[in-house]
């Protein structure tokens, strides 16, 4: 009677059934939910425009910008991971959790916009990383100049353009004279 | 027996109010005791009171009018048949019941494995044909330890009457007549070693595997309330003490059935399905050695 003796031993013993989370433990680099890490997010919109499922979305206001993102339409291929410029976007490494109705993971992001020290109208964000990428060496009158607004911004370009002209106008109308 | 206590029977005790939550529990034992026998985990309990609602829930198939009728009377049928056959256990004996309710309740108890094996053949389907046929083969074999058994009780106790062979039986009669009838009980109820009728995973669900939504709704509550009224039948005839109060009776009778549920899940998850001749000749050999045991006791002894 084997039988006896296995359905037993069976009984005894916890069931042999691994339950949801200790069922297949994520691979290394596991492709799971898409997070924003607002603070570092401009607002660029290129996930926006290489997901191929729709899953995100980003619309842009006046002062604001909304980004949502819905796991039940993510394929995760992590594109938008890898192309985000300011290292905003990281995928989880571990499964979504169980959820009962679409869009119940759905999360929207609200980016605001930093308001221009010069005007108080909102301004563009910007990231850290980003600067140190498109310029080696950040002055702190470049620093100041990068949290205006675009147009306080131009205008700032304007006068240190026409300072810069005028300043050299005048040497050379010196030199003329001369 | 008053119309009062008739429907008091029929539709609270042991009918209609206990049985339906009784037999979704049962049908969880029987699930979640194989499970962990098998080392699985097993349904939570309220699991068939949701397969029952979910199967409610879905819309039937369109079928040719005739069928479908058909196909929808007969679980109620078999539903029907298996709440009569329980309204007449006399789990408290002074409650009446009347001469020949034994005939009654074997002609109901009998009711649903032949709408099973008309389910099967109305269905149209060869699975359904095939459970249909090893169901019929199969209610031939056991019918006669089943009634062999009965009918030596009622010989012993020298009444058609449920309830006074429930307390007048003699016990060397009832010894091997119960040991019969709990042979008979894992066939009725298609439960291994004897599941060939419905078989599942081989011919998927025997007679039942056209039926869909509400239709195999009703058949599993009528399979539920089988597990019911068979092991009640079972309880009620092997009851020890026949002259406890009804509180103590009740309890007693609960507890009996709900036992002999767990025996028999268990025997279920230690024995593999007997192939159709296998399982007739167990009946017809075995079953029916013992129900004319009983029968020769209860005419010889005196």
């Amino acid at each position: 009677m084997n039988i006896l003796g296995l359905i037993s031993r069976n009984f005894r013993r916890d069931p042999a059934t691994y339950r949801y989370p200790e069922r297949h433990v994520p691979a290394t680099r596991f492709r799971g939910i898409v997070r924003n890490d607002t603070a570092k997010c401009i607002a660029c919109g290129i996930c926006d425009h290489v997901c191929v499922s729709g899953a995100i979305v980003v619309v842009g206001h006046d002062d604001h910008c909304d980004w949502s993102y819905d796991p039940g339409r993510c394929t995760f291929c992590g594109r938008c991971v890898d192309l985000c410029p300011g290292e905003a976007l990281s995928q989880d490494g571990d499964r979504a959790p169980t959820y009962a109705r679409s869009g119940d993971l759905a999360q929207g992001e609200q980016i605001t916009y930093p308001a221009c020290p010069e005007c108080g109208l909102p301004a563009r964000p910007y990231n850290e990383r980003l600067l140190m990428i498109a310029h080696d060496d950040i002055s702190p009158e470049f620093r100041e100049r990068i949290k205006l607004c675009e147009r306080c911004r131009r205008r700032r370009s304007q006068t240190v353009l026409t300072k810069g002209l005028g300043g050299a106008a005048d040497t050379e109308r010196n030199a003329d004279g001369a | 027996m008053t119309v009062g206590r008739a429907l008091f029977q029929l539709l609270v005790f042991p009918g209609l109010l206990y049985a339906v939550p009784v037999a979704w529990l049962m049908l969880w034992m029987e699930r979640k005791l194989t499970a962990r026998l098998q080392g699985r985990i097993g349904p939570p309990f309220y699991q068939p009171f949701f397969d029952f609602v979910k199967l409610l829930a879905k819309r039937p198939l369109p079928r040719p009018p005739l069928q479908a009728l058909a196909m929808s009377a007969l679980p109620v049928l078999a539903v029907a048949g298996t709440l009569g056959a329980l309204a007449l256990l006399p789990v408290f004996p002074h409650s009446g019941g009347f001469t020949g309710d034994l005939v009654l309740l074997v002609a109901l108890l009998e009711i649903p494995p032949l709408c099973a094996v008309l389910a099967g053949f109305v269905s149209r389907s060869i699975y359904g044909e095939l459970g249909a046929t090893r169901e019929a083969v199969l209610s031939i074999a056991y019918s006669l330890p089943f009634l062999a058994a009965l009918v030596a009780l009622a010989a012993a106790a020298n009444s058609l009457s449920l309830s006074v062979i429930s307390q007048q039986a003699m016990w060397q009669v009832r010894l091997p007549a119960l040991l019969a009838l709990a042979l008979c009980l894992p066939v009725k109820l298609r439960v291994n070693p004897f599941s060939v009728a419905n078989a599942e995973q081989e011919i998927y669900a025997g007679a039942t595997t056209e039926f869909e939504g509400p239709r195999l709704a009703l058949w599993e509550l009528a399979h539920g309330l089988e597990w019911v009224a068979l092991t009640g039948l079972w309880a009620v005839l092997a009851f020890p003490a026949a002259n406890a109060a009804w509180p103590l009776r009740a309890v007693v009778f609960v507890a009996i059935s709900l036992a002999l549920v767990l025996v028999l899940a268990a025997v279920a998850a230690a024995t593999a399905r007997l192939k159709l001749a296998q399982a007739a000749r167990v009946y017809w050999l075995w079953g029916s050695a013992l129900g004319v045991l009983a029968m020769v006791v209860a005419v010889v002894w005196p």
